[in-house]
């Protein structure tokens, strides 16, 4: 199914022409500018699109376009998308991938200044920007301002913990994860690829009804009635996880 | 962070457990969203209920979740914890799905953190086999454990 979309595998021979990294190991990756998306990311982007009935998806940073070909695969033929990148070259690349599909829009330029007047969005893929570490929360949180009430934001190239080198300074600090924690009105969670060498920080923009009052504990945290139903599982005898329940039961 | 996403939407969970699931879903979920979730064991069920009880969006079921939850799709989310057990049950259950809603089934093993056993084996083909789904695996940040995690395709 999702391993034989045609766009994608157009976009990896671009990438390949282009001589865009296609991922993090790759010879000519510099951090900060980007590397094509995984297939894991792009089959996770996917199943978030294919959701977005009569919608609109954002993307910050195009590369050659590879997150873009998975999501403009995966997408209803209602949804729209408009995609940003820096690069002109990069963005030339793309366009021309995309010149048929009348659905997606490549604009090259600082996506910020260009994606904000085309909210709200119910996707965003942050591809850039608010990765570079030199870069503030804020961005960030301006990305979440711009989804409407459910919609979901999705970032990538984020190490596991268990996946870290023993001496990896993200032992102690991440930026990227205090980003992510410090936003209220997001349920988020982090999403490891088939790999174990990758993951994903995926969020929903919560109603404004839901969202945790200022000072309230992360939204990351165990909430109190999941901490109760614990103990209730306790009580019961129910087994937390399947390594407790052994093999065959629940 | 699936059950943020559905206003004015209806949830399924099959296999309530002690109500750790619908906990974290209520949690999360817009208030103009419902839950449906059935439990077998009537005393898991039982205690799952007292716990929810507070939240009129919830409603906890006790018997066979296949029956119980027809008659309240179609659903924007579902959480199949349990009772999937063939590819009927499978091909029933995402055509309660709406256009554009998600289906979750958990406790898979990562491929690439251990040798198979046959139950995750059995889940991926339920997957693989449903054309109307656009589906993938991921892994939990523990590493050990995954779910699978799909979007019924719009017609």
């Amino acid at each position: 199914m999702t391993e034989t979309w045609p766009l994608v595998q157009q976009a990896i021979a671009a990438a390949r022409a282009a001589g865009f990294p296609l991922d993090r190991s790759h010879a000519g990756y510099v951090p900060g500018r980007g590397t094509a998306s995984l297939p894991g990311v792009g089959k996770f982007l996917a199943v978030l699109a294919a959701g977005c009935n009569g919608g609109r998806i954002a993307e910050f940073g195009t590369g050659v376009g590879i997150g873009t070909a998975w999501l403009a695969s995966a997408m209803p033929a209602d949804c729209t998308l408009v995609t940003a990148d820096i690069d002109p070259a990069r963005a030339a690349v793309a366009a021309e991938l995309f010149a048929a599909d009348a659905r997606v829009q490549v604009l090259t330029g600082d996506a910020q200044a260009l994606l904000a007047p085309l909210a709200p969005f119910d996707l965003i893929f942050s591809d850039c920007g608010a990765l570079a570490p030199e870069l503030s929360g804020s961005e960030l949180a301006d990305r979440v301002g711009m989804l409407r009430s459910g919609g979901q934001i999705v970032a990538d190239d984020v190490t596991p913990v268990l996946a870290l080198a023993a001496d990896s300074p993200f032992r102690l600090r991440d930026r990227k994860r205090e980003q992510w924690s410090a936003q209220p009105g997001l349920a988020w969670t982090e999403v490891v690829l088939p790999d174990l060498a990758n993951s994903l920080f995926a969020g929903t923009a919560l109603a404004a009804a839901s969202r945790p009052r200022p000072g309230a504990a992360s939204t990351a945290a165990v909430p109190p009635l999941v901490q109760q139903a614990m103990a209730v599982a306790g009580e019961q005898g129910f087994p937390l996880t399947r390594q407790q329940a052994g093999p065959g039961r629940p | 962070m699936l059950a943020a996403g559905c206003q004015r939407g209806v949830i399924a969970e099959l296999g309530t457990g002690a109500g750790i699931g619908a906990a974290w879903m209520t949690g999360a979920m817009p208030s103009d969203c419902m839950l449906v979730t059935a439990e077998v064991d009537a005393c898991l069920a039982g205690a799952a209920a007292r716990l929810l009880a507070a939240d009129p969006r919830v409603q906890v079921l006790t018997g066979d979740a296949r029956l119980l939850l027809g008659p309240h799709a179609p659903f924007d989310l579902i959480f199949a914890d349990c009772g999937v057990r063939d590819s009927a049950d499978f091909a029933n259950l995402t055509g309660m799905l709406k256009p554009g809603g998600r289906i979750v089934m958990d406790d898979l093993t990562p491929a690439a953190a251990r040798p198979q056993t046959g139950a995750a084996d059995v889940k991926r083909a339920l997957f693989a086999a449903e054309d109307r789904l656009v589906w993938t695996e991921v892994v939990l940040p523990d590493l050990e454990n995954s779910l699978l995690f799909g979007t019924r395709r719009a017609a």
